[in-house]
């Protein structure tokens, strides 16, 4: 019997594990170990940032899900991998948890595995910034979406705002936080509900709505932007995003790296050097990304934890990590497989896996600080991309080393993308957007990378359906209701 | 070497450019070829896709000489200016567009390396903002509303026109049509929920209702259609959005009705 641990429970963690444990049958093991005993879908955290849902709606707990899939569910948090095994398991590897529930808090416990998925996720790194937020994201000044917790405090502090523009001119600043941040999507997203929903509180005129970003320009979404073929042409992201800002009396500064918050006050750079405050009652700044800090040691007890991650703490793959300057850049760069290069049944999915570089053109202010959108890794590629190395990891299981391992390359997949503008039924408002390739592949398809014959966006009502529908549809899939391999990633 | 200008109805301006990625030999071949092209046909200004080459670069002429921008950016913008442009793609167009009076541009020189430009003069900015929409695939007319646009497509061929300028509205008119039939429905519940306990036949009411919003939705859908072409920069007035709230209303209505006649 093979034991397959996946570190993480989120959208590529539980994808993974799912169909792992649905092809492996009870042959063999499935342990998901994550902090967290609820799964969220976090694309739907915007609503609930607004009070348009709860908490409880893009919930649910998790081990009952794992337990009627025959999952082992550890609720705790990796703290290191050892590879090569240890003295303890002699060469067979193991990894470091700590217990964070299931009434063994604090509890440590060295778990063995046959294949490791990592799907940590990120580390959600407010500290890169000055007063953004706090260790939990509820910080003094600002809040965050990030988590179904933090989007509740961030509703709890917005309705706080709607309540004083009854009387008073009431600043909400939204963006991102850090010069390198990703997920400007939920950002932009998050912005038109606040607007949508001031509108319906009554209290727009007496908002002054601001966006603030990393993006050189607007709409680049840390992909260098899309482009939506409609009419025959194909149309920017930019002019998409800036007609629908100022349709919405929506001012924005982009190309800006937020450098510290006080009550208050936004400081930031821009790419051109200048630096400005923006005074605010209310922010939500989403903050840039960082690897969970796992460390990975060596059987001989020496640190490899520079072998088996990147600087910045996301795990190594087998990416091009050498492709040097933006001109160099390929979309053959991008991992096909997510296999760990120095440790074979290792793999890392979702936002945990190292990047070889960014999507979006580099960038850097004259005093050096880099301002720029770091690549998304989430969604339905993170999906998509958790279900290939589940199927490598079972033909690994079934077939031996030999077995040919799953690609899934953000650099031949699309993608597609619904962005909320406003929730309701009849009055909802959302973007409907899809891109191919994720990642731009420019000898494939000079100039912009991407063939526009696979773009298509379109903005309404309908759009905002489609993304009612598909939290609905996402929510049952991830219960493990029948049919739920129906449903694509 | 003197390049074909790309002159309407020629599509490619439509293109999308990409970023310059390589600062090479071809890179300065384009550069010089823009160049050429820009003194032969006496132009001040020059982006890369009105020679058909789809990437991020515009060089601008003034005193000093011929200016090249490649992957030029606007990051910052200030003040709101209406200004009669011209440009090569729509010959004898002339247009009132509305610009950014100041901007800050940050960009690379043929070499790579980075710029930072403030510019506050209206007539270099407003010329800096028609090239960068090429850039993204648009052109000047993207900015106008459609009747400006149509008028300035049909007056192509007699050559010259100056168009009015029209913004978005916060409010519009093609609500009231909308606030008022979800009234007329919610009286419609009410008088059917009336009929079904059978404390009155309100049914004759539900019919002149019912008619109502098919009337209503009638006057909505040419209201939008006028609208739709009158702000052609907002994009809730889509014939998409349009055609959902009518359906939607029907819909209702139609339920409501045949609902009736069963009591």
């Amino acid at each position: 019997m093979a034991r397959v641990v996946v570190m993480g429970g989120g959208v590529s963690g539980h994808t993974a594990a799912t169909f792992a444990k649905k092809w492996l049958g009870s042959e063999h093991e499935v342990v998901v170990v994550t902090p967290n005993s609820l799964w969220n879908w976090i694309p739907s955290n915007i609503w609930v940032g607004v009070g348009e849902m709860k908490k409880e709606d893009v919930t649910f707990s998790l081990a009952p899900v794992y337990k009627k899939a025959g999952i082992d569910f550890r609720q705790a948090k990796a703290l290191g991998i050892h590879p090569e095994g240890g003295s303890t398991h002699g060469d067979k590897p193991y990894i470091v948890i700590e217990y964070t529930g299931q009434g063994k808090e604090g509890q440590k416990e060295e778990l063995t595995y046959d294949y490791l998925i990592n799907a940590t996720g990120p580390k959600l790194n407010f500290a890169a910034t000055p007063g953004l937020g706090d260790a939990n994201g509820m910080g003094e000044f600002t809040v965050s979406v990030c988590t179904a917790d933090h989007a509740t405090h961030a509703n709890h502090e917005l309705q706080k705002i709607f309540h004083k523009a009854k009387t008073e001119k009431q600043t909400i600043l939204v963006g991102t936080g850090h010069g390198m941040c990703t997920c400007q999507g939920a950002a932009f997203e998050y912005i038109f509900n606040i607007e949508h929903e001031a509108k319906k509180a009554g209290v727009r005129d007496n908002l002054d709505i601001q966006w603030i970003s990393n993006e050189s320009f607007l709409g680049d979404f840390g992909i260098g932007g899309l482009h939506m073929k409609r009419g025959g042409y194909a149309a920017s992201s930019r002019l998409f995003a800036e007609s629908l800002f100022s349709e919405r009396g929506i001012p924005w500064t982009i190309g800006a790296a937020v450098t510290q918050v006080e009550k208050g006050k936004a400081h930031y750079e821009q790419l051109d050097g200048t630096t400005g405050v923006i005074d605010f009652d209310f922010a939500m700044l989403i903050p840039p990304f960082a690897g969970v800090g796992l460390k990975a040691i060596a059987k001989d007890g020496t640190d490899i934890t520079d072998t088996v991650f990147a600087p910045n703490g996301f795990m190594k793959v087998d990416a091009n990590y050498a492709a040097g300057a933006y001109e160099n850049w390929k979309a053959s760069d991008w991992p096909k497989t997510y296999q760990n290069p120095t440790y074979k049944n290792i793999f890392a999915v979702g936002i945990a896996f190292a990047p070889p570089h960014p999507i979006s053109k580099p960038m850097k202010s004259p005093s050096g600080r880099d301002i720029f959108p770091t690549p998304p890794r989430t969604g339905m590629p993170s999906g998509i991309i958790g279900k290939a190395v589940a199927h490598s990891v079972c033909d690994l299981i079934k077939q031996g080393s030999s077995a040919h391992l799953h690609e899934a390359s953000m650099a031949h997949m699309g993608a597609a993308c619904v962005a909320s503008a406003g929730k309701g039924l009849t009055n909802g408002t959302a973007a409907a957007l899809t891109v191919y390739p994720v990642v731009p592949d420019f000898e494939t398809y000079p100039g912009l990378g991407r063939d526009l014959n696979y773009t298509f966006g379109e903005i309404g009502l309908a759009g905002h359906w489609i993304k009612h529908i598909l939290h609905h549809l996402f929510m049952y899939k991830a219960k493990l209701n029948p049919g739920w391999t129906l449903i694509p990633e | 070497m003197v390049q074909e200008l790309v002159i309407y109805p020629d599509e490619r301006i439509l293109t999308p450019c990409g970023d310059v990625r390589s600062f090479n030999e071809k890179l300065i071949d384009v550069l010089e070829d823009m160049k050429d092209t820009m003194i032969a046909n006496d132009l001040t200004a020059l982006s890369a896709i009105q020679i058909a080459f789809p990437y991020n670069i515009i060089i601008i002429k003034d005193d000093n000489g011929f200016k090249e921008y490649i992957n030029p950016r606007m990051i910052k913008t200030d003040g709101k200016v209406e200004v009669l442009e011209k440009t090569l793609y729509y010959p004898n167009i002339e247009i009132s567009i509305p610009r950014y009076e100041t901007i800050n541009i940050v960009y690379e020189d043929r070499n790579g390396n980075v710029h930072y430009e403030e510019i506050n003069d209206i007539q270099k900015s407003s010329t800096m903002q028609r090239k960068l929409d090429y850039l993204f695939g648009g052109t000047f007319l993207a900015k106008v509303p459609k009747f400006a646009s149509d008028s300035a497509i049909k007056a192509l061929a007699s050559g010259g026109l100056i168009a009015t300028e029209e913004i978005c509205p916060l409010f519009s008119r093609k609500d009231y049509f909308v606030s008022f039939t979800d009234k007329v429905l919610f009286f419609m519940v009410i008088a059917l929920g009336i009929t079904v306990i059978k404390y009155s036949d309100l049914k004759p009411w539900i019919s002149i209702g019912f008619s109502s919003v098919v009337l209503l939705m009638i006057g909505f859908f040419f209201y939008a259609q006028y609208e739709a072409k009158k702000y052609k920069q907002c994009t809730s007035c889509q014939i998409g959005n349009n055609i959902g709230v009518i359906v939607k209303r029907l819909s209702l209505g139609l339920i409501i009705f045949a609902i009736s006649r069963f009591f």
